[in-house]
């Protein structure tokens, strides 16, 4: 006769003005009404001067993916999903041509870097990784907080940014917990979670490791114009901005946040006792940490050649040749959602240019308060990196390339320009807590206030917006990256 | 009508003296079919005076031999007179009679007589699965509880989720009751007795529309409050009965002493927040304590947003012939509890047809005030429009209210 009952804290009641809870239950409803209503309303109308037929369904799709990525009332996915039933289906492009577009070359890029982050993160190499590194340096509370910034970002070169901050945090937390610092007051707390959080932002920009916001750009770009970058090509094209982001995040928070504790002697002892419990590197730390490192030369030195796809897949099945990761181990690490994500990204950013809808969003949008190519870069970096603050990385990246690559077109910009141009500033979101998960979880702490994340995360966006127009203005034409006619 | 006279206060006295049976009113055999198998007659009739104030009425001689009022039939219809003491008759007002309904003298598929599952108070149908009262197995009722003071052998096993069902579904189909009320006896669990009445209000929930209201003791943590609304149910009471602290320890031993008042306080005003303003409610028993800790009780309870409602003291039938009211006593207590619902702008619209308690919304009588707009809505929710409303309305809000933590972490995309 007994129901089965939820747990203690299963049920919660939403004590809040009834109008309130309303008004948040329907903006669901309101906004996919919104987004099929737009769908409608431009497949409806006449098409605009300029814009082909298949090139105003194309404009259709984009819009409602847009209205659903952005507020998302979907799952991006599943958003994406949409897109690819809605492509062929509408007429756009064929339904051959849309699934071929799912197996994108990045999508399986992709899909090998998070096998290896998770054969890195399975056999504990990344966490001992982390361990020597505060153990080596962290002595004194300005070169333990350095050292976990830097840690932070030289980690997100090579695994996804937020599989670096989710295995980070719990040790930053212990160094928290045992030098006792207050969650309210304590400087060197609020820097401790900020120097976690913008130091795996920072280094995620660097390769193409850090993130899928990168591949996603550069499958975009493949499959629009054939054009490419290689795993050293986008490192060199990035690493200005990085080390301009490190110098100024560190600065920005050594002044914001002056270290208010003399000793970290306490924090000293507990990651000490965690290198003596981690003992030495296992044979499959050593084994997963040689094909790591035999995989990272292959992608610069051959990734051209042998395709960075390739060379990632390679190092996956020889992990599990020398049965270093258990499938059941690996479906626990990847996210596979957000490769479904990325091939339905990569269809309909292809079919928009196909299909001259980027081109025309251009040229009824930027191409009117732009004037040279280097406001149009300064626009959109402007654009992905407001974005990016309340939006999804990847979700900014599959919104913003299509234009920009038509807008490329436009002003006659060499389209391989826009790749970085959209995907590095679509990843820098240091102000608010919804603007990644390292964000998100850095704030969980309880050492950060809105404000402690907000006012200095404003000042560093803006030296990063500097830094990335500089960047593109004087250094990209120096390694062939030209932006001018 | 004077004040005197006014339905409000003509309730206080009925329930408290009794009504005699006019030889007229004895012949409406339907009118008195007992509510027990063990009676010849009814012990009580539900009464509806004019402003659809309802009022259960004891009719045992032993009880109403000293009372001033007589019911008459007048073919169809009835009426209620009261005689000054020197015999001449002082009121004469039409009223209605509420007759036994007709599933008490059915059975259940299994057996059980149907008036031992539920019975008919006002348009409420009371249930009590536990059948018996926890504190007065405990030997600890309070002393002028009823049920406490049923003998052992009166008391029932608890019924089957099914047999309750079907009693409910019984007096539905006939038109004897609008709302389910459980009662649990229930005190010395952690959830307070509402995780005995969950499958109950479940399968009631799967099987009619209609609103619940449970009748339970303070849960041990608060969680269970929340649980109690999640699970269907639409008003709630832990009755403290007495504010006065010393007197509730005598008066009610068990409450006292296995709960205690500050729990009770603080439960109801947890359950405050969580349903509908003007659900929650605690039974104040007037006549007990002074009238100054009564309306102290008051204060407190309004102040949480919770419907104090004032409940008649009366000796139980065996005691013999019952005592007059204490008019000047009571008066002040009454219009104070309308005064004070008013002032902190509870609603008073869901506490109606309560037989033996008297109401806020009843209670303006004694305040002189009309209160024209709450008893317009009260009048709307009695229609069959308005009940469709309020149901859907209450069920609304409960499908916004009522969160999974699940939900959340859905909803944060982490």
């Amino acid at each position: 006769m007994a129901l089965p009952q939820p747990s203690r804290a299963e049920i919660l009641i939403d004590t809040r003005p009834l109008w309130r809870i309303l008004a948040e239950r329907t903006y669901r409803p309101i906004v996919l009404s919104v987004g099929l209503a737009a769908y409608l309303a431009i497949r409806a109308m006449p098409p605009p001067e300029g814009l082909s037929p298949a090139g105003q369904r194309a404009l259709a799709i984009f819009v409602l993916c847009l209205v659903y990525w952005v507020t998302s009332v979907l799952p991006l996915m599943v958003t994406s999903l949409l897109a690819m039933v809605l492509l062929p289906t509408t007429d756009v492009i064929s339904t051959k041509e849309t699934y071929a577009l799912f197996g994108n070359e990045a999508v399986f890029f992709i899909l090998g870097a998070f096998i290896l982050a998770a054969a890195l993160i399975k056999c504990g190499l990344s966490s001992r990784m982390a361990i020597a590194v505060l153990r080596r340096f962290g002595h004194t509370p300005r070169t333990l907080l350095l050292s976990l910034f830097l840690m932070n970002a030289f980690m997100s070169f090579f695994m996804s940014e937020h599989a670096v901050a989710a295995m980070t945090f719990p040790i930053t937390l212990e160094i928290a917990r045992v030098l006792r610092l207050p969650r309210q007051g304590s400087n060197y707390g609020r820097a401790l979670f900020l120097a976690m959080a913008w130091g795996t932002q920072i280094g995620g920009i660097a390769t193409l490791l850090g993130g899928g916001r990168a591949p996603l750009a550069i499958g975009m770009l493949r499959e629009t114009t054939g054009q490419s970058y290689s795993f050293a090509q986008w490192t060199l094209a990035a690493w200005p901005i990085v080390a301009i982001l490190l110098v100024a995040g560190w600065q920005v928070i050594v002044r914001f946040f002056p270290i208010d504790i003399d000793s970290v002697r306490d924090a000293d002892v507990v990651i000490a006792e965690k290198m003596l419990r981690m003992g030495r590197p296992s044979a499959r730390e050593k084994s997963i940490g040689l094909i790591m490192v035999t995989t990272l030369v292959a992608w610069i030195v051959g990734g051209e050649e042998f395709g960075l796809a390739n060379i990632a897949l390679g190092g996956v099945v020889v992990i599990f040749l020398l049965r270093l990761l258990t499938w059941s181990d690996l479906e626990q690490y990847v996210n596979w959602g957000i490769l479904l994500m990325y091939g339905g990204a990569i269809a309909l950013g292809s079919a928009m240019t196909r299909s001259g809808a980027s081109g025309w969003i251009a040229s009824v949008t930027v191409s009117r308060w732009a004037q040279s190519p280097f406001q149009v870069l300064a626009l959109i970096s402007a654009i992905g990196i407001l974005l990016t603050e309340a939006m999804s990385h990847s979700a900014v990246v599959a919104l913003l390339m299509p234009v920009a690559l038509g807008i490329a077109q436009q002003f006659g910009i060499d389209p391989r320009v826009m790749a970085p141009a959209v995907a590095l500033p679509s990843g820098l979101a240091f102000t608010l807590p919804v603007g990644t998960p390292g964000n998100a979880i850095a704030y969980s702490s309880g050492y950060l206030r809105l404000r402690d994340m907000l006012v200095p995360g404003f000042v560093l966006v803006a030296i990063a917006w500097l830094a990335f127009n500089l960047t593109a203005v004087y250094y990209w034409p120096l390694i062939g990256i030209g932006a001018g006619r | 009508m004077s004040l005197d006279v006014h339905p409000a206060y003509l309730k206080l006295e009925v329930a408290a003296r009794g009504v005699i049976l006019d030889p007229s009113v004895r012949a409406r055999t339907a009118l008195l079919r007992p509510t027990t198998g063990a009676d010849a007659v009814a012990r009580s009739l539900d009464l509806v005076l004019p402003d659809d104030v309802w009022v259960s009425a004891s009719v045992e001689e032993r009880a109403t031999a000293g009372s001033p009022f007589r019911l008459l039939a007048d073919g169809e219809r009835l009426f209620l007179a009261r005689r000054n003491p020197d015999g001449a008759e002082s009121l004469r007002i039409e009223i209605r009679a509420v007759p036994q309904p007709r599933f008490y003298e059915r059975h259940t598929t299994r057996g059980t007589p149907m008036w031992r599952v539920a019975a008919v108070h006002g348009s409420h149908l009371v249930i009590n699965p536990a059948g018996a009262c926890g504190f007065s197995l405990r030997g600890a009722p309070c002393r002028f509880c009823v049920e406490g003071a049923r003998a052992t052998a009166e008391r029932d096993a608890a019924a089957p989720v099914e047999e309750v069902l079907e009693v409910i579904r019984a007096a539905f189909d006939e038109g004897a009751a609008e709302f389910v009320y459980f009662n649990s006896g229930f005190f010395d669990a952690e959830d307070g007795g509402i995780g005995f009445l969950a499958p109950y209000i479940d399968a009631v929930r799967r099987h009619f529309d209609t609103l619940i209201a449970t009748q339970v003791h303070p849960p041990r943590d608060n969680h269970w409050i929340d649980r109690t609304y999640a699970m269907g149910v639409d008003a709630l009471s832990y009755n403290l009965e007495i504010f006065d602290e010393d007197v509730l320890k005598r008066h009610c031993v068990g409450r006292a002493r296995y709960i205690g008042r500050e729990r009770y306080l603080e439960a109801l005003g947890y359950a405050a927040q969580v349903f509908p303003s003007g659900t929650v409610w605690s039974d104040l028993v007037v006549g007990v304590e002074p009238a100054a800790s009564t309306m102290r009780g008051i204060d407190a309870l309004t102040a949480m947003a919770v419907v104090p409602v004032v409940a008649v003291f009366r000796t139980p039938e065996a005691a013999g012939p019952r005592m007059a009211l204490d008019a000047s006593g009571v008066t002040p207590v009454l219009a104070h509890l309308y005064r004070a619902v008013k002032e902190r702008r509870i609603n008073m619209g869901w506490m109606r047809d309560l037989t033996l308690g008297i109401t806020p919304l009843e209670a303006r009588h004694f305040a002189g005030a009309d209160a024209r707009l709450a008893v317009a809505v009260q009048q709307l929710t009695r229609s069959r429009l308005g009940a469709l409303a309020a149901r859907s309305l209450a069920r609304f809000r409960r499908r916004l209210r009522v969160r999974r933590v699940s939900e959340s972490f859905d909803s944060s995309h982490l």
